[in-house]
């Protein structure tokens, strides 16, 4: 099933939470949905699942808008950070509640359960209650239920946020295993950058209610349209200063006292077209030691085991970059930086928006 | 000892060993506090032997039956249900108002219903409608009715107990099993069904057993509103005028003692069939989590 959002507005009585979201959710994709605590998520979510009412704007199923609709007549399958399984309903009876409400028959329920538990490795716990599962256990006990009725579309809100780091690993690649192996459309709202590139094929970042950019994972990180999105995604975040730039004997460079950086040409020419100053970003990993360069002090060195993160001081501003660890400066060494000519970003200052991608 | 033993032994204990002591007595106005005697269990026999008894025994179950199912339960979880499914403040207003009459003296609250329900010329119902438009010939309306008046007082305030409870604890449920519940397909009285009442099981015991207790234990409506009389003489009441008040003025403390008893024996026995019948021990079972 296609999803569209068009222009999807919803106020509560205090906060403005979609402020007007524009976006298409293919057929059999997996969309993620990033941002900030507090972006509007899972309004948004819940606002597809048709328990909240739009306040304007329209959501649209296969071309059907469906503002109006029922959450139950819709057909979607819900997975929630905190599981939601009932309390009072063994892991069998949760699995099949969606189906006892269609007066489905126990002879259709039983072997649907016994083939998604076996699926989902949960096939010894069906008699148990949510309070003797795992954390682990429930949240795939919680999947089972969203797709024992065979959805159209599956919406996950922040499914993995209250497991440890490790099975948030395994479950992550078992989701994504069992969603593009099912086909079905989902979409699946994390404030975890890792969960939202690894398994979405686009990601859908969020800021305050609007859609900062919609782009597959790699234009994500790598042709981000707005500062929001170069700022959020990637860790370490990206540097960020302000220059000008300018065709300097043949080549373009960007410049702030005491500071000149070259730029290819490509970028360059959009960024110079551009009047005034501009937000350089160039990305940790993107900044080596070099013979020659931009000049600065070492003020922090953090060890990250694969890598160290290193802050520089030049001139005023910080900057970091990712090293291998042989190269450990010391604190207080002078160093020179080359910052790779290929990725340096450009934003208008005042509006935040790319000069490159826009 | 620990200090809530103590309290518990103040407060509870001690009163009730000191009642139970009582109905072995005669004490009565009559003998004061020096002449009285052991008497066994003849006050217990001649509660049994008393005329009167079975009467009583009915009027109170039925009070108390009636009362909790109709008012302090059902009606309760029905305006608690009601007021957590409209917008957040007007819930909020009407449990509020529905407060006003616990907040009202007994008397105070018991002589505005006699204010409607007088003879004529002074109770409204009478004077405004039921003779000028029925031609009725004006009477109370309470010896008439007097089961209904007698519930309907008592429910109306008894109903606030269950109605805070029962919407904090309806409020309570997080907000994602009931989008979850939506979302799996439940209309509204569905969700009511599978979700939110066996989500209510703790609730439900507290309050029933809590307000069984309560109506097998107070009287002071009734004894306001019809003094016993109409068949309305309940087993507390008739304790309280046993005891301490009546027209003979012997005082039979000994006697009303031993009424006092049997209610708390009732009232314990009562409490135990409750918490068997909502299965308190699964309710308090452990949890059997293992890792994954
Ligand atoms: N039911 C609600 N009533 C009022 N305000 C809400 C409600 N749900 C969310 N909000 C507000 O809307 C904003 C977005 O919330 P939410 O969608 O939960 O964000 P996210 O899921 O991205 O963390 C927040 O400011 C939140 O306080
Ligand atoms: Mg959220």
């Amino acid at each position: 099933m296609k999803i569209e959002l068009r222009d999807l507005v919803k106020r509560f009585e205090k906060a403005e939470a979609v402020r007007g979201i524009d976006l298409m959710v293919d057929d059999g994709e997996l969309v993620a949905f990033l941002g900030p605590s507090g972006c509007g998520k899972t309004t948004t979510l819940l606002t597809i699942a048709g328990i909240y009412r739009p306040t304007g704007g329209e959501v649209v199923f296969d071309g059907q808008v469906v503002n109006r609709l029922a959450p139950k007549e819709r057909n979607l399958g819900m997975v929630f950070q905190s599981y939601a399984l009932y309390p009072h309903m063994t892991a069998y009876q949760n699995m099949t509640f969606p189906l006892r409400l269609k007066k489905i028959g126990e002879d259709v329920t039983r072997p649907r359960v016994e083939r998604i538990a076996e699926m989902m490795g949960i096939a010894e716990l069906l008699e148990r209650r949510p309070g003797e599962l795992s954390g682990g256990q429930q949240q795939r006990v919680a999947l089972g239920r969203a797709l024992i009725k065979e959805p159209d579309a599956l919406l996950f809100d922040e499914p993995l946020s209250n497991l440890d780091a490790r099975l948030r690993l395994t479950m992550r690649t078992e989701i994504k295993r069992l969603q593009s192996q099912l086909g079905i459309t989902s979409i699946y709202v994390t404030h975890d950058q890792v969960e939202a590139m690894t398994m979405a094929s686009r990601v859908a970042v969020m800021n305050e209610g609007r859609l900062e950019s919609f782009l597959s994972p790699d234009d994500t990180y790598d042709r981000p349209p707005t500062v929001f999105v170069a700022t959020f995604v990637g860790n370490p975040p990206m540097n960020m200063f302000e220059v000008e730039v300018a065709e300097e004997s043949g080549q373009f460079v960007a410049r702030r006292d005491g500071i000149a950086v070259p730029v290819d040409r490509e970028r360059g020419a959009k960024a110079a077209a551009h009047d005034g100053s501009l937000l350089l970003g160039v990305r940790p990993e993107d900044v080596r030691f070099a013979a020659d360069g931009v000049l600065g002090e070492v003020v922090a060195v953090e060890p990250l085991g694969r890598e160290d993160l290193i802050d520089v001081e030049t001139n005023g501003e910080l900057i970091r970059l990712l090293t291998a660890p042989e190269v450990r400066p010391s604190l207080g060494d002078r160093v020179t930086l080359e910052l790779d000519p290929q990725t340096l970003q450009f934003f208008e200052p005042s509006s935040g928006r790319s000069v490159l991608w826009n | 000892m620990s200090p809530t033993l103590l309290l518990v032994a103040l407060f509870f204990a001690i009163p009730v060993v000191l009642i139970a002591v009582l109905s072995f007595t005669d004490m009565s106005t009559a003998t004061g506090l020096r002449v009285w005697n052991f008497v066994g269990l003849a006050n217990y026999e001649q509660i049994l032997n008393h005329p009167n008894s079975g009467v009583i025994v009915w009027a109170t179950v039925f009070y108390v039956g009636v009362t909790l199912a109709l008012f302090n339960v059902g009606l309760g979880l029905l305006i608690a249900i009601l007021t957590t499914h409209m917008p957040r403040r007007a819930g909020f207003f009407f449990r509020g108002v529905w407060l006003l009459p616990r907040m009202t003296p007994v008397v105070v609250y018991i002589l505005m219903w006699n204010f409607l329900a007088e003879r004529v010329p002074y109770g409204v119902i009478n004077e405004h409608i039921l003779v000028p438009l029925f031609g009725a010939d004006g009477a109370g309306l309470v010896p008439a009715a007097a089961w209904f008046f007698v519930i309907l007082t008592n429910g109306l305030v008894g109903a606030s107990f269950g109605i805070i409870i029962f919407s904090s604890a309806i409020e309570s449920i997080p907000r994602d099993y009931m989008n979850a519940a939506l979302v799996d397909g439940c209309t509204m009285w569905q969700r009511i069904r599978y979700l939110i009442l066996p989500s209510l099981k703790w609730p439900l015991l507290f309050v029933t057993t809590y307000q069984t207790l309560s109506l097998l234990t107070s009287f002071e409506y009734i004894l306001v509103l019809t003094d016993g009389n109409f068949g309305t003489r309940v087993w507390s009441l008739w304790a309280y005028q046993t005891a301490l008040s009546n027209y003979f003025g012997n005082f039979q403390y000994g006697l009303g003692a031993a009424m006092a008893v049997i209610l708390v024996v009732i009232g314990v026995a009562a409490s135990i069939v409750y918490m068997k019948f909502f299965r308190f021990d699964e309710l308090v079972q452990e949890p059997k989590i293992e890792a994954l």
